[in-house]
């Protein structure tokens, strides 16, 4: 588990991105910033993060198309994403079956929620639970 | 085709009734007197015959025995003048003396003698007979044998045979008789056609509204003919009524029904009335367009088979039939060869007194859909971007309060970012404001005079963090001095700020955007270049269309409204200008924003 503490935030908002990776590593995880789908993909590959936080709308590759190629792939297939979302946006259950999602995170969002919930999934040494994603989808 | 002369025709008038009726009468009158007069005559006619023959039989029965006494003496020329006087005196018509060979010895009527004088032998006389109007009598004379008296009643022959008159009369009862029969007849059936039509009359007044159902069984008469040829006559009157007021307008006149008709074609909307199965009796000009079909064609046709798609023949079956109010609306593609087109068709049953039937509208609504889905894109995407600035808001506005010890520098530079998201959510709301003012028609400008200069230093103050943010060279490049418009500030602010934004936002990394000023004697001109994605020339004037989304791939999950282009050059045009645009796919693009330098010509909106 040497990669454990790795995370990879990915949004096209560079205030954003900023403000996330500043938090994380505040917290002590080592961060990686991509701000489109398509380098997101290539860092989750290259780097093996414990956790990737990525926002829906992003160009060249959404949130949904990277969450379900990091499912695909057996390299990837284990890492789980916190997906920044609409509010409101609702994911079907067939979608959400498809990809790696486990976090639906509704924007605007606080920092401290963000960072706790990675810390959560951090501390599951299991696979985690996909439970809350029905949660917070529903 | 029947006309109302036919059925005069078929119908006998009441006054050949009433005739037919005296007649009859007459006839029951003849008959009745005849046959008691032919009764009366023939009692009394026996009785005398009855009387007479009873005389004759006395007097014969006393002649016999005078004659028998004379032939036994011989006295034979007694005997014949006997005959003849009593022949004249007694009424009789015939008297005669016949031997058993038929030899007449004595006669009232001296010619027919055959034997002038007595014969020695008499042959035996055969089985004597009497009958009306003649009598035989044996004559039993001593020495020479048996003779016969034959006696004739007089007048018996006028008497007993059927006189003219009575034949006459027979005759004439027998025809009346006949006639009667006729009559009889004749009446029996009339009255039966007319029992038929009463009941359907009472059937009618029970509230039987079916035409149809009040015919009854033409075997009955003219009048039952008549009756059905009046029934179907009304029900082709009043299809034809139906087709003619088609929505079933009251037309008070035919006029009326005109109007109605030609308002009911001028109409956007395909219009339809059905019967109770669905059968097609009036359709305006726009139904038989959407329809594919000639009017003439649609009329009496099924409605269902005209549509022929399978869920809107389903949808509208409840129309047919009852009564009972019953809407239905489907929204379906209806023309093959447009599939894009949606059509809404609404059913609704028209309750009329005497026919159910339904009115059925045709609408497209490919342009209301193709509206709602662009609102609906644009409220999702106008959520979406008032959701990132908030974001980022709530972002350093938190970092800032958690961490009261952030040094200065960085406080300033959280600051800056809020501020510059403020204002990025200003815009936001100015352009859905200005959307909503334009849709409306009530967007005005509030002009008053505008230092380009600060203006400007507003601009570069805004998109300054943005561009660092982003690593993107933002250059302003102006002249030292800039001149004085006349123009709405806000708006021109709103035009020269979408253009900015947009050229950040297509521009990747490591990019260069230029802000540059220029002007002549009556213009002033504000280019804005990028060195960004660039626009194809196909696209370069669909980029200022309302909701306009570029195909290119290459913006894929960069998000926009749709709006901030055409509403740039919207509020410019306001102003008398206009925004140009010259670009290079894959080099760049340059947006020019030109205004006039006097006061704008068409403040009013």
């Amino acid at each position: 588990m040497e990669h454990s503490r790795n995370v990879l935030v990915a949004d096209d908002e560079p205030y954003i991105t900023f403000m996330i990776s500043a938090r994380l590593r505040e917290a002590g995880f080592n961060v990686f910033v991509a701000h489109n789908g398509v380098d997101a993909l290539e860092l989750a590959v290259k780097n093996a993060p414990r956790v990737i936080v990525s926002d829906l709308q992003m160009p060249r590759m959404d949130g949904l198309e990277l969450s379900r190629r990091l499912r695909a792939d057996a390299q990837t297939s284990h890492i789980p994403v916190i997906m920044l979302t609409a509010r409101g946006h609702k994911l079907t259950p067939s979608e959400l079956a498809q990809t790696n999602i486990q976090h639906l995170l509704p924007k605007p969002f606080s920092a401290r929620e963000l960072v706790g919930i990675v810390e959560e999934i951090c501390a599951d040494t299991g696979g985690g639970t996909r439970d809350h994603v029905r949660d917070v989808a529903a | 085709m029947t006309t109302p002369g036919h059925i005069r025709r078929l119908l006998p008038g009441d006054e050949s009734v009433v005739a037919g009726l005296g007649l009859g009468a007459a006839a029951v009158v003849v008959i009745t007197s005849a046959t008691l007069w032919w009764v009366t005559v023939h009692a009394e006619r026996d009785a005398i015959a009855r009387g007479r023959q009873n005389t004759a039989q006395v007097l014969t029965g006393a002649l016999a025995q005078s004659v028998e006494t004379m032939l036994s003496n011989d006295e034979l020329s007694s005997v014949r003048r006997l005959l003849t006087d009593v022949g004249r005196e007694g009424g009789f018509g015939a008297l005669r003396i016949e031997l058993g060979d038929g030899g007449i010895i004595a006669d009232s009527d001296p010619a027919r003698i055959t034997h002038q004088s007595i014969p020695n032998v008499w042959p035996p006389v055969g089985e004597l007979t009497s009958g009306l109007g003649f009598l035989q009598l044996p004559l039993r004379v001593p020495g020479k044998g048996e003779a016969m008296l034959r006696v004739e009643l007089s007048g018996d022959a006028e008497t007993l045979a059927p006189s003219t008159a009575e034949a006459w009369v027979g005759g004439v009862s027998a025809g009346a008789l006949a006639a009667l029969g006729l009559l009889y007849r004749v009446v029996r059936r009339r009255t039966r056609g007319l029992a038929a039509i009463s009941d359907a009359l009472r059937a009618a007044s029970e509230g039987e509204k079916e035409p149809r159902a009040l015919e009854v069984d033409e075997r009955h008469g003219p009048q039952a003919i008549a009756w059905n040829t009046l029934l179907s006559e009304l029900l082709r009157l009043r299809a034809q009524q139906s087709m003619r007021s088609g929505v079933e307008g009251r037309g008070e006149s035919s006029g009326a029904v005109d109007d109605l008709a030609a308002a009911c074609d001028a109409l956007w909307h395909g219009l339809v009335v059905v019967d109770d199965e669905l059968r097609v009796r009036y359709a305006n000009g726009a139904a038989a367009v959407f329809l594919a079909s000639r009017r003439e064609g649609l009329l009496g046709a099924e409605l269902t088979a005209r549509i022929g798609d399978q869920e809107i023949a389903a949808a509208l079956r409840p129309l047919a039939g009852g009564n009972q109010r019953t809407r239905v609306v489907i929204e379906r593609a209806i023309d093959p060869t447009r599939d894009d087109a949606v059509f809404r068709i609404s059913g609704r049953t028209i309750g009329q007194r005497d026919s159910g039937g339904a009115v059925v509208l045709i609408e497209d609504v490919t342009q209301q859909r193709v509206a709602d889905r662009s609102r609906n894109a644009f409220v999702a995407q106008v959520t979406h971007e008032l959701r990132t600035p908030l974001t980022n808001m709530r972002l350093y506005v938190e970092s800032l309060l958690e961490k009261p010890d952030t040094d200065e520098t960085t406080r300033l530079q959280f600051m800056n970012i809020i501020n510059g998201e403020v204002r990025r959510l200003e815009r936001i709301v100015g352009d859905m404001l200005s959307v909503s003012e334009i849709e409306a028609g009530t967007l005005k400008l509030t002009t008053d005079d505008v230092r380009l200069a600060a203006l400007m230093e507003d601009l570069e103050r805004d998109f300054r963090h943005p561009a660092k943010a982003k690593n993107i060279k933002l250059k302003f490049t102006l002249p030292p001095k800039l001149p004085v418009v006349v123009a709405d500030r806000d708006k021109i602010l709103l035009a020269v700020s979408n253009l900015i934004g947009n050229a950040l936002k297509y521009t990747p990394e490591g990019g260069e955007v230029t802000v540059r000023f220029r002007e002549d004697a009556d213009r002033v001109a504000i280019d804005v270049s990028d060195t960004g994605l660039g626009i194809s020339e196909d696209e370069s004037e669909l980029v200022f269309e309302r909701f306009y989304r570029s195909k290119d791939q290459r913006i894929d999950g960069i998000s926009g409204s749709g709006l901030g282009l055409p509403l740039a050059r919207q509020v410019v045009r306001l102003h008398g200008g206009d925004i140009t645009l010259v670009s290079a796919v894959g080099k760049g693009s340059t947006f020019t924003i030109t205004l006039p330098k006097s006061a704008p010509l068409s403040i009013a909106a």
